[in-house]
C-alpha cells in the first residue's frame, strides 16, 4: 500500500463496463471520476435494440443504471472529456482530463430541444449509424445522460462561418455559450480502471463484402438501429435503398473476425448469437420474413444461447453453412449471394432484399493510442494484454481493465469483469475507504403531525414540450379549485436550478407541508424534487409527481383538449393522493462484517482471498477434504500456463491468510437471516457450528459428465478429456491415432446446452499430443468448433499442425464399434458426404460439463436453479453475479461452464459485490416498504410464497404466527400487499386508502367510460 | 464584419430588382414559425404588420443561400465545375419516356415526369417539388407524393414561381428525414446546392435534382395577362401549349399556332434573368430541355453519379429510351444537340457576364 494513497478511482469509458465499475466503487466507499469521450454515457449497449437471449430492451435495462450514475453525488461525471496524461504511481495517480467545450452550459440546459428544433443544420446522426439526421445542436439520444444538449463545432454555422446563432436566440434557458473553451482538469486518484470497450469492424475495408458499394448491404449495428423504435425508421424494418419492407434477409457471419489475412484471427464471440437475435426480432416485426444466416461455425456457447439457437431453427430461421460472395441486382437493388450448398457441394445463387454483415469487434484506434501513451501493453491483436490468471490487471501497476478492451466478450462477462476490476481497484486503496465520500446534509425535518394538508402545486411548461399541447393556464386555474391546494405556480422549466430555489422559498412563505410537481417522469425527476423539498425541511415522501408530459402532451399530441383534460385529472389524483401521504423514513441495519464462501475451488478461493485482501474475515466452506476443486484435474492450459502451480500458490495463500477460516469436509445444514445478517449452521464431520456472515458467495462448481455413450467404461482405450490430460501429464500416452468426439452429452435431448469449454479442451490436448509426437494422427469429430475469442488462434494452430477436423451432424452421430483388439469409429463427414471409417488406438470423448448437485443448497439459500441445474442469477445480462435475494452472490462454474480465466474474473466480481455490503456503514433500507398489521395477519404465508426477494417471513410471535417484513430485503414492489387475503399488508406511499382516493377522483369518468 | 441579414438582402437583391423569385430566403428563414418573412406580390419582405426587424432573428441564412449572392459560389463551383457554355457532364443524349400516358401530355420527351414517376414508384423519394398549373396558365409549386398528383404537373408554363419556398414545407411529409426530388430552373437549383453545401435543411433532404433548361423566364402578369390576353386578345383558356424554340410558340386548342419573336417579349422578361449565365442548369444531377432534340424527345445531360445511376437504371428498366438510331446516327444527333445547346449556352453566358460587368461598373 502506498503511503499517500487516494481514496478515489478513475474509470475511463462509460459503457456498461465503466458504469458497473463506477457504481460498485461508490458503493464500496470510493469516490469515482468517470471519464467518457462521447457527450453521453452508455457506450455500445445504448445503440442496441434488444439483448440476447432474453430479448430484453437494451435501453430499458441500461437507462436506469445511467440515471443511477448521474444521481450519485460521489461520481464525478466527465462526459465529452478525454484523459490526456497519467503520472504518478499505483495508489496515487495525477490525471489530466481534457474537457471539450459543449458550447451549452450543462447547468443551465434543461434539454427542452428548442435549439435543435430551430438549428438549420442537418448532418448524419452517429447514434443511428448515419441513417438519420441530427442538428448541429443536439442530444446524442433521447435518454442521454447527462440530459443536456451540445453544439457540434464542426458543423455549427456560427463556428464555421460566423453566421446564424439562432440557438442562442431561441434558448429560453439562456444556456448557449459560444465563449466556452476546452479546458484541462486535474484529477487525483488512487487507481484506474480502463473500460474503453471495442468498436465494430469497418466492413468497407474488405472489398469482398461490398459494404458501402450497395445500399442494401448494411452492418449488424445499422440493422440494430433499424430494429429500434428510437431508430431512423421508428422501428419499421425497412431497407435503406428505398425504405421498403424486405421479405428476405441474409446475415453473413464473421465479417472482420476469424480472418488471419487482416490479423483478425480471433473470433468476436458475440456475432453468432446477436445475428440469431436480430433475425428473430426482425421476424417478430414481419412474420412473412425469410431469414437466412450464412456461418462458418455457430458459436452459441453462453448461458441459454444453444437453446436460443435451437428455438431460432424451430422458428424458421435458415442456417447456411457457407461463405458467400455478394453482388447487386441493379434492377431492384436486391443482393445476389452465391453460396455453397453443403449437402451437394454445388454453388447456389440466391437473391436477397437485404444483407446484414455481422461485423466483429476490434479495439478502436483511439483506445490503442491511449494505451500506448499510458505505457500499457497490448496483445497481438492490439487488445489490452492480460494474463490468464490475472484477467483484470494491465501491465501497469494500479491500472485495471474490464470489458471488450481486453478481448471480445458479451455483456454479462463485461459486467462481471467490471465488478472484479472495481474490487481490484478498491483493494489497492482500501485503507482510504470513505475518505473522499461526501454525504448530503439536510436541515432537520419539520413536524407536520396533526396539521391539515397545505399543498403547493408546480406546473411545468417544459419549454414547449407540455405547454404547446396542454393548456397549462387552464390546468392552473383548475388546480386552484382542488381541496387543500394553497398555492399554484406555472414554470417554464420546473426542473431548472433557479426553480428549485423558488420552490424552497414558496414552501417557507406559504408554510406548505406537501408538494405536487406536474411535469415529466418520476424515473428521472422525482429524486430532484424530493431533494428540493427535503432541503426545505419537508420529508421527501410528502411529494407526488404528476406526469403530464409523457402521459398527456406526448401521447395525445394531436388532441390538445383531451390532453388538457387528462392533465387536470392526473394533477387532481396526485393532489388527493399526496394529501394522505405521511412522512416515511429509512431504517438502518447493522452489518456482520464477514463473508462466507461456499465451495473451495479456484472461484471460491479467489473470492475468499479478495475479501481477505480488503481485511474482511471469511469462512471458506468446502465439502471435500481438500481445496482446489476441478482445477486439480488440469495440468496445462491451451495458452501454456501451469494451473497446478497456480493452484498450489493459491491454496498456500488461503492457508496463510489470517482472515480466512477454511472448513473442510463441511456441509451446510441451515441458512437463515437476510442481507447483512445471515446465520449459517454448518456440519464438519459431525461437529456443528453456527456462523454469521453479512454476505454469501456461492461457488460450488461442477464436474465432468460421466458418459454412457460410445462404449465409455467398456474399453480402457476410451477416455474423457480430463482422463487424457491426466495420462499425458504422467507421460503414459503412447499412441499413433487418436479420435476425439465432441459434444458427448451436450447439445442433445438430455442436456440441451453447450458446455462451452470442451472444444478448447480437445484442441488443447490435441496440440499437446502433437507437441509430444508430431507424427501422431488426430481426428476431431465435431458439430461446430467453438473456440471463441482469442482461443481461435489455437484452433488455427491445430489445423496448421495437421489435426484433422471432421464435421458431423447431430442427427447422424459417429458410431463406435468394438472390434477384436481394435476400436473402429464410423462417421459421416458432411463436407464430403461420405462415411469414413477410422481405427484409433485411443478414443477421447469431449464430455459435457455438469453442475454440482445444488438442489438442497438452493432451497436453503432460497435462490433458484436454471433448467440445467446451474444456479440462476438475478439477470443474465446485467446481474450475472447476483441473486434476486440481496446479499447472496454467485461465481465460477456453479453459474455456467467456463474456463479458469472467466471463473477468476467472476470470483473477483462476486467478492466486490459482497464487499459493497460488508463495507457499508449500515444497510439502509428503502423507506417505501411493505408493513404488516399484525391484528389482521393470520400467518397464512401467501406473502412469503409470492415475494421474489424473500422479504416477508412468517415467524412465531407472542400473538401467533405472523408475517414479518425484512425491510432491508423489501424492494417496495407491492406484490405481497396485493396477494394478502386479509388486507393486512400495506404498501407505504401506495396505501389502499391513497389508491382508492385516486380512483375516486376519476370515478365519474370511469363510470362514463363503462357506460 | 457583422452578419449580413435580410435587410442587406432586401437592399442588395430585392430592391435592386434582382430577385429570382425562387423563395429560398423563405424556405430557410429560421424565424419561419414566427412569421418573419412573406412573399407578397411576388416580393420577399418582412411581414407587413411588423415591418421592422423584431421578428427576424438576424441569422443571415437567407442572405447566404440567395442565388444572387455569390459568397458560396466558389464552394459549389468546386464540386460541379460549371464550365461554360454547358457545364460539366458525363453524357449528353436525347431520350423519351416509354409511358404513353406521359408522352401524351409531355412538353417534349416527357423525361422529367418519367424520372419523377420512377423515383416515386420505386419509393426512392417521399415527395417531389414540381409546378402544378392552377388556372389560366398560372401555376404554383407543390410537393407531390403520388404519381396521380405528379401527372398534373406535365408541360411547361413560362412564368417564375417560388419553387424553393415550397421545399421549405417538407414538414408536411411528417418525416424527420424526408427524401425529396427537386425540379427547377438554374437559379433555383443553385440555391438548393448552396443549402446542401451548408448541410442545411431543407436543401439537405433533396436527393435528386432535375434541372430544366432556361433561357429566361417571364413575369406571369406581364406575359399572360398583359401581352397575351390584353394585347393579343388570346383567350387563355383556349391555349393548348406554350413552347420556346427560337421563338415563342402558342398552340391553341384547335392546333392553330401563333409565333411571337422573342425580341418582342424582351421587356416582359424578369430582370434577374438578364444576369443569369446558366442555360443548361450546371448544378443539376440531370438537366433536361427541348433544345436540339428530335421531335418527341428531350435533350438530357447527365452530370453526376446520381444522375447517371437513375438514367441507366431507368433505361434498363425500359422506363425511358434513347433515340432509336444506328450508333453512327446517334453520334450525329448528339453532336447536333451539342452544337445547338452550346450556342444558346454561350449566348446566355455572354449576356449574363456582360450585364454583371455593367452593374459592377455602375456600382
Amino acid at each position: 500500500m502506498v503511503e499517500n494513497a487516494v481514496g478515489a478511482v478513475l474509470v475511463i469509458g462509460s459503457g456498461i463496463g465503466g458504469i458497473q465499475a463506477s457504481l460498485d466503487l461508490v458503493e464500496q466507499g470510493f469516490k469515482v471520476a468517470l471519464v467518457e469521450k462521447n457527450p453521453a454515457l452508455g457506450g455500445a449497449m445504448a445503440q442496441l435494440d434488444k439483448t440476447f437471449p432474453t430479448n430484453d430492451c437494451s435501453m430499458c435495462i441500461l437507462a436506469p443504471k445511467m440515471v443511477e450514475v448521474a444521481r450519485d453525488p460521489n461520481i464525478d461525471l466527465y462526459t465529452f472529456c478525454e484523459v490526456t496524461e497519467i503520472t504518478g504511481e499505483a495508489g496515487n495517480f495525477e490525471v489530466s482530463v481534457l474537457k471539450k467545450a459543449r458550447y451549452i452550459d450543462e447547468e443551465k440546459c434543461v434539454a427542452c430541444g428548442n435549439c435543435a428544433k430551430q438549428c438549420p443544420i442537418r448532418v448524419p446522426h452517429e447514434y443511428n449509424k448515419d441513417l438519420s439526421h441530427r442538428a448541429a445542436s443536439y442530444i446524442p439520444f433521447p435518454q442521454a445522460v447527462p440530459s443536456t444538449y451540445l453544439i457540434d463545432r464542426e458543423n455549427c454555422l456560427y463556428m464555421s462561418r460566423g453566421i446564424c446563432r439562432i440557438c442562442e436566440k431561441v434558448c429560453n434557458a439562456k444556456a448557449i455559450d459560444f465563449e466556452q473553451k476546452d479546458e484541462i482538469i486535474k484529477v487525483n486518484v488512487g487507481s484506474i480502471i480502463i473500460a474503453l470497450g471495442a468498436e465494430t469492424f469497418d466492413a468497407s475495408t474488405l472489398y469482398q463484402y461490398r459494404y458501402g458499394q450497395f445500399p442494401n448491404i448494411i452492418t449488424s449495428l445499422e440493422f440494430e438501429r433499424i430494429l429500434s423504435a428510437s431508430g431512423p425508421f421508428g422501428g419499421h424494418v425497412v431497407r435503406p435503398s428505398d425504405e421498403t419492407i424486405p421479405n428476405k434477409i441474409l446475415w453473413v457471419s464473421c465479417v472482420g473476425s476469424r480472418n488471419s489475412r487482416i490479423n483478425h484471427n480471433y473470433c468476436s464471440t458475440i456475432c453468432c448469437t446477436y445475428s440469431i437475435k436480430e433475425a428473430l426480432i426482425a421476424k417478430e416485426h414481419n412474420p412473412e420474413l425469410e431469414c437466412y444466416f450464412a456461418y462458418i461455425d455457430i458459436r452459441t456457447m453462453g448461458k441459454g444461447f444453444e437453446e436460443y439457437y435451437v428455438s431460432a431453427k424451430d422458428f424458421g430461421i435458415n442456417f447456411i453453412n457457407s461463405q458467400v460472395s455478394l453482388e447487386e441486382n441493379p434492377l431492384n437493388n436486391n443482393i445476389i449471394a452465391v453460396h455453397e450448398d453443403f449437402a451437394t457441394g454445388k454453388l447456389v445463387q440466391e437473391e436477397f432484399e437485404l444483407v446484414v454483415l455481422s461485423v466483429g469487434l476490434q479495439p478502436s484506434k483511439s483506445s490503442i493510442n491511449l494505451l500506448n501513451k499510458f505505457g500499457i501493453k497490448l496483445n497481438q491483436y492490439q487488445f489490452c494484454l492480460t494474463e490468464n490468471f490475472k484477467p483484470l490487471e494491465t501491465s501497469r501497476a494500479g491500472v485495471y481493465v474490464c470489458g471488450t478492451l481486453s478481448g471480445p466478450k458479451d455483456i454479462p462477462e463485461t459486467v462481471a469483469e467490471a465488478s472484479g476490476a472495481a474490487g481490484k481497484a478498491a483493494s489497492l486503496i482500501h485503507s482510504k475507504r470513505y475518505d473522499l465520500i461526501t454525504e448530503r446534509e439536510f436541515p432537520s425535518e419539520k413536524d407536520i403531525e396533526g396539521q391539515d394538508p397545505r399543498i403547493g402545486v408546480f406546473i411545468c411548461h417544459c419549454g414547449i414540450n407540455i405547454g404547446s399541447i396542454v393548456n397549462v393556464p387552464e390546468v392552473n386555474e383548475y388546480t386552484k379549485t382542488l381541496p387543500n391546494v394553497i398555492y399554484v405556480e406555472e414554470n417554464l422549466y420546473t426542473c431548472s436550478q433557479d426553480t428549485q430555489e423558488k420552490i424552497k422559498e414558496v414552501i417557507k412563505a406559504h408554510d406548505l407541508n406537501r408538494v405536487v410537481v406536474a411535469s415529466c417522469t418520476p424515473r428521472t425527476h422525482e429524486p430532484l424534487f424530493q431533494n428540493t423539498i427535503r432541503e426545505a425541511g419537508l420529508n421527501p415522501h410528502l411529494f407526488e409527481l404528476a406526469n403530464i408530459r409523457e402521459h398527456c402532451s406526448w401521447v395525445h399530441m394531436s388532441e390538445p383538449e383531451k390532453a388538457t383534460e387528462k392533465a387536470k385529472e392526473i394533477v387532481a389524483m396526485s393532489v388527493h393522493k399526496v394529501s394522505l401521504s405521511e412522512p416515511l423514513h429509512e431504517a438502518f441495519v447493522d452489518v456482520v462484517r464477514s463473508g462466507l464462501v461456499i465451495g473451495g475451488g479456484i472461484a471460491g478461493m479467489t473470492a475468499a482471498l479478495e475479501l481477505a485482501n480488503q481485511d474482511y474475515s471469511v469462512y471458506l466452506i468446502e465439502k471435500g477434504s481438500e481445496l482446489g476443486g476441478l482445477v486439480r484435474n488440469l495440468y496445462y492450459t491451451v495458452e501454456g500456463d501451469n494451473p497446478q502451480k497456480y493452484l498450489k500458490n493459491l491454496i498456500e495463500k488461503v492457508k496463510n491468510s489470517e482472515k480466512i477460516t477454511t472448513l473442510l469436509n463441511t456441509k451446510i445444514e441451515e441458512i437463515s437471516g437476510f442481507v447483512g445478517n445471515f446465520k449459517i449452521k454448518v456440519n464438519s464431520q459431525g461437529e456443528m457450528n453456527d456462523l454469521e456472515a453479512g454476505a454469501l458467495i456461492v461457488a460450488t462448481g461442477g464436474s465432468e459428465y460421466k458418459p454412457t455413450e460410445y462404449l465409455y467404461g467398456q474399453n480402457e482405450r476410451i477416455l474423457t478429456q480430463h482422463e487424457l490430460e491426466q495420462q499425458i501429464s504422467k507421460n503414459k500416452i503412447e499412441t499413433k491415432t487418436v479420435v476425439m468426439i465432441q459434444c458427448v452429452g451436450s447439445r442433445n435431448e438430455d442436456r440441451r446446452y453447450c458446455s462451452k469449454i470442451c472444444c478448447t479442451s480437445a484442441i488443447k490436448n490435441a496440440l499437446k499430443l502433437k507437441e509430444i509426437n508430431p507424427k501422431i494422427t488426430i481426428y476431431i469429430l465435431y458439430r461446430d468448433i467453438r473456440t471463441y475469442g482469442l482461443l481461435e488462434d489455437y484452433y488455427r494452430e491445430a489445423r496448421k499442425k495437421g489435426v484433422i477436423f471432421i464435421k458431423y451432424e447431430a442427427e447422424n452421430p459417429p458410431e463406435v464399434i468394438q472390434e477384436v483388439n481394435q476400436l473402429a469409429v464410423k462417421v459421416n463427414d458432411i463436407a464430403i458426404q461420405r462415411i469414413i471409417s477410422l481405427k484409433p488406438d485411443l478414443l477421447v470423448l469431449s464430455v459435457a460439463f455438469i453442475p454440482t448437485e445444488n438442489k438442497d443448497l438452493s432451497q436453503m439459500l432460497k435462490v433458484p436453479l436454471d433448467q440445467n441445474g446451474f444456479f440462476l442469477e438475478a439477470h443474465v445480462k446485467l446481474r450475472p453475479l447476483d441473486f434476486a435475494t440481496d446479499g447472496i452472490f454467485l461465481c465460477g462454474t456453479a453459474q455456467w461452464p467456463k474456463p479458469i480465466r472467466e471463473s477468476i474474473a467472476q470470483a473477483m466480481g462476486a467478492a466486490t459485490r459482497a464487499i459493497r455490503i460488508l463495507s457499508a456503514k449500515q444497510i439502509k433500507t428503502d423507506a417505501v416498504v411493505a408493513t404488516v398489521d399484525h391484528d389482521l395477519c393470520i400467518g397464512c404465508g401467501a406473502c412469503e410464497l409470492i415475494c421474489p426477494f424473500h422479504a416477508p417471513r412468517v415467524e412465531r410471535t407472542e400473538s401467533g404466527r405472523k408475517s414479518i417484513i425484512i425491510a432491508s430485503a423489501c424492494k417496495g414492489c407491492g406484490t405481497c400487499g396485493a396477494s394478502c387475503p386479509q388486507k393486512a399488508i400495506s404498501m407505504q406511499r401506495f396505501t389502499d386508502v391513497q389508491i382508492i382516493k385516486q380512483l375516486d377522483t376519476i370515478s365519474e369518468k370511469i363510470l362514463e367510460w363503462e357506460a | 464584419m457583422g452578419i449580413k441579414i435580410f435587410d442587406d438582402l432586401r437592399r442588395e437583391v430585392v430592391e435592386s430588382n434582382l430577385c429570382n423569385l425562387c423563395g429560398a430566403c423563405l424556405a430557410v428563414c429560421s424565424a419561419n414559425e414566427m412569421n418573419a418573412l412573406c412573399l407578397e406580390e411576388n416580393i420577399p419582405q418582412y411581414i407587413k404588420e411588423f415591418d421592422d426587424v423584431q421578428k427576424c432573428l438576424e441569422c443571415g441564412l437567407c442572405y447566404l443561400v440567395c442565388g444572387q449572392i455569390s459568397d458560396l459560389d466558389p464552394k459549389i463551383d468546386a464540386l460541379f465545375a460549371p464550365a461554360p457554355p454547358i457545364g460539366s457532364y458525363r453524357l449528353l443524349t436525347c431520350a423519351k419516356t416509354t409511358d404513353p400516358k406521359i408522352q401524351k401530355r409531355a412538353q417534349d420527351g416527357g423525361v422529367v415526369t418519367s424520372v419523377l414517376k420512377y423515383l416515386l414508384d420505386k419509393n426512392l423519394i417521399d415527395g417531389a417539388v414540381v409546378n402544378i398549373p392552377t388556372s389560366n396558365w398560372e401555376s404554383s409549386p407543390k410537393i407531390v407524393t403520388s404519381v396521380e398528383e405528379l401527372l398534373q404537373s406535365t408541360g411547361t408554363r413560362y412564368s417564375a414561381v417560388p419553387a424553393v419556398q415550397e421545399l421549405g414545407n417538407f414538414q408536411t411529409l411528417n418525416k424527420e428525414s424526408p427524401r425529396l426530388a427537386f425540379v427547377g430552373c438554374p437559379c433555383q437549383v443553385k440555391t438548393v446546392r448552396k443549402m446542401q453545401e451548408l448541410q442545411m435543411r431543407p436543401g439537405i433532404f433533396v436527393k435528386y435534382v432535375i434541372g430544366l433548361f432556361c433561357m429566361e423566364n417571364f413575369d406571369y402578369q406581364k406575359l399572360m395577362k398583359g401581352k397575351f390576353e390584353k394585347d393579343l386578345k388570346i383567350d387563355l383558356n383556349n391555349i393548348k401549349k406554350l413552347n420556346i424554340k427560337k421563338n415563342f410558340f402558342i398552340t391553341l386548342k384547335d392546333n392553330k399556332q401563333i409565333e411571337i419573336p422573342l425580341k418582342e417579349l424582351s421587356d416582359l422578361v424578369r430582370n434577374n434573368c438578364h444576369f443569369c449565365d446558366d442555360f443548361t442548369n450546371f448544378y443539376a444531377d440531370i438537366s433536361v430541355g427541348g433544345v436540339g432534340a428530335p421531335a418527341g424527345y428531350s435533350t438530357v445531360i447527365l452530370r453526376t453519379q446520381i444522375g447517371d445511376k437513375i438514367f441507366y437504371d431507368m433505361k434498363r428498366a425500359k422506363e425511358i429510351e434513347e433515340v432509336n438510331s444506328p450508333p453512327a446516327d446517334l453520334k450525329k444527333i448528339r453532336a447536333n444537340v451539342f452544337s445547338q445547346i452550346s450556342r444558346l449556352g454561350q449566348i446566355k453566358y455572354d449576356r449574363g457576364k456582360k450585364k454583371k460587368l455593367e452593374i459592377n461598373k455602375s456600382g
